[in-house]
């Protein structure tokens, strides 16, 4: 049984596998910048989702969920409806292009991020190495 | 959902120029390379341009690897003509600046940079002007392509190829026409061939390939092996530039919406440090890059794909397996390499030991910046980009 999506102990163990991840610390080892990942309400889940990652030098120092209607400053924020991110737990959904297709939402310096495509995907593929249970 | 992105209309073949009159817009603007003016290839173009009825006037100072400080240049330049065409001629340095700048002509109310040339950035093209592309070279395929790269100089004096792109800079229009390229030297049929079998070979193992863009690269790969052998031979014949020219276009169509891997992640960095020209690096690069993608312990995908197209190309025996396939295809680019006398080394291009060991931390950061290294299959730690390199400059095959 795998961990809830989006729960404190989801969010540990998310954190657990990024800072564990040599791909991820290699190609963010400049990146400098926190992230507040949305998920929007849709299908079985009926409410939204947020949730903080700080992340400096390939590794993530804090994060935390997001209670509803708390406010964090960010630099970035990714935001998507459930189904999307259903898509990208499972693999089948690649980031990058998931924002290309309007799938997603990405808020912040683009270009900072065009020059970390590498470690914005190792970032989201991170996800994929937690045992998830969905909605 | 994918999507493929093309120019509205591509006219091509013999006498595609003349169709030219057909093109909405009465005040072009070209940007071009000042080569191309006293080689009179430009005069062919201005001609055909008064025969329409249409206005222009020309930009001719595009250099190779545009800089960023040329397109700035130039945008001020179109600011002040107010073009409702712009034109760009040349290889892809001219149509990659002729890009960024129709981008920030569109957006000169908007304030916004060339940093702003990215995917995710809301836009407004074609309301001042159309792009049409008309390509010198066939290699490059940016009359197809939503990228742009532009060369930044820091304050440092590093050099940085920024790889812009947006599906919206599609050029509006391309006419690709062999009379462009006849008299193209034979060293630089052979660089820009090569680009042509570096996209398509990208653009069919990239993560992001689709069946639309795999039909693309997989006939640009089949017309390359019938004329690029014959264009090398006889640069007159006509028939093999016309193909060559239509191969790049196609390959452009392929990459351009899969998109492109490490080969030119690390073409683009060498490209950058050395100054050596986009057809080289990513030529150079192309054999090792597939044997590392091939050679991945992880996933057989790249090894399936490029087996599958060595045996439509008839490059192996459709009784070969998948690996054996593959293989032969890295061979094949080989040996065309050096039939065609492209060089096979790193150190072929003049680059020294001293040189590549002082600048490999830069090479590996830059390759690692670059939006394409994403894309590959097998995506190399900074180890492993390290150690192709080291290949690469020995001429050794990847064996690991």
């Amino acid at each position: 049984m795998g961990l809830k999506f989006g729960t404190e102990e989801w969010i540990k163990a998310y954190l657990e596998k990024l800072n564990a991840n040599k791909a991820y610390e290699e190609s963010a080892k400049t990146w400098e910048g926190d992230f507040v990942f949305v998920i929007e309400p849709e299908g079985n889940l009926d409410h939204e989702l947020r949730f903080y990652v700080d992340l400096w030098h390939g590794k993530a120092r804090s994060g935390k969920l997001l209670k509803p209607g708390e406010e964090v400053d960010s630099e970035f924020v990714f935001s998507g409806k459930w189904g999307n991110w259903e898509k990208l737990i499972d693999g089948k959904l690649d980031p990058i292009k998931g924002l290309m297709a309007r799938k997603f939402k990405l808020k912040g310096d683009m270009k900072k991020v065009m020059r970390a495509v590498k470690a914005a995907k190792n970032l989201v593929k991170t996800i994929i190495m937690v045992d998830t249970e969905k909605y | 959902m994918p999507t493929f992105n093309s120019p509205k209309s591509i006219i091509f073949g013999e006498d595609a120029l003349d169709l030219i009159d057909t093109i909405p817009g009465n005040k072009c603007l070209i940007i071009t390379d000042k080569n191309l003016v006293q080689l009179g290839i430009v005069e062919i173009l201005t001609k055909k341009l008064e025969e329409s009825d249409k206005a222009w006037k020309i930009f001719d100072q595009v250099e190779p690897d545009p800089h960023e400080s040329t397109v700035l240049k130039a945008t001020e330049f179109c600011n002040d003509y107010n073009p409702d065409l712009i034109i760009g001629l040349g290889g892809g340095s001219s149509l990659d600046a002729a890009k960024a700048v129709w981008f920030l002509y569109e957006h000169k109310e908007d304030g916004y940079s060339i940093d702003d040339l990215n995917p995710f950035q809301e836009v407004h093209m074609g309301l001042k002007a159309k792009y049409l592309a008309i390509p010198t070279t066939s290699g490059t395929g940016a009359e197809a392509t939503w990228a742009a790269i532009i060369t930044r100089v820091d304050e440092d004096g590093n050099y940085l190829k920024l790889e812009q792109s947006h599906a919206d800079v599609i050029p509006t229009y391309a006419i690709i026409d062999p009379i462009f390229t006849k008299s193209l030297p034979q060293k630089l049929t052979v660089a820009t061939g090569f680009d042509v079998i570096a996209h398509s070979c990208e653009g069919l193992i990239s993560e992001w390939r689709n069946d639309m863009a795999d039909a693309c690269c997989l006939h640009a790969l089949e017309l390359v092996k019938e004329f690029f052998p014959r264009v090398f031979k006889d640069g007159n014949d006509m028939e093999a530039r016309e193909k060559m020219a239509n191969a790049a276009t196609l390959a452009g169509l392929g990459f351009g919406n899969s998109q492109v891997v490490m080969g030119h992640a690390m073409g683009h960095a060498l490209g950058a440090v050395f100054h050596l020209t986009h057809g080289i690096t990513v030529g150079l690069m192309l054999p090792y890059v597939l044997e590392y993608s091939i050679g991945n312990p992880d996933d057989d995908t790249a090894t399936k794909i490029l087996g599958k197209a060595a045996r439509k190309l008839g490059i192996a025996k459709w009784t070969e397996n998948d690996k054996e396939s593959a293989q032969n295809l890295i061979d094949y680019i080989k040996n065309l390499q050096k039939e065609l006398n492209f060089p096979t080394t790193l150190e072929a291009c003049g680059v020294t030991k001293e040189q590549l060991n002082s600048n490999m931390k830069r090479i590996v950061e830059l390759t690692n910046e670059s939006a394409s290294i994403a894309m590959s299959p097998r995506e190399p730690a900074d180890e492993d980009i390290q150690r192709v390199i080291e290949y690469v400059f020995e001429g050794k095959s990847i064996d690991f």
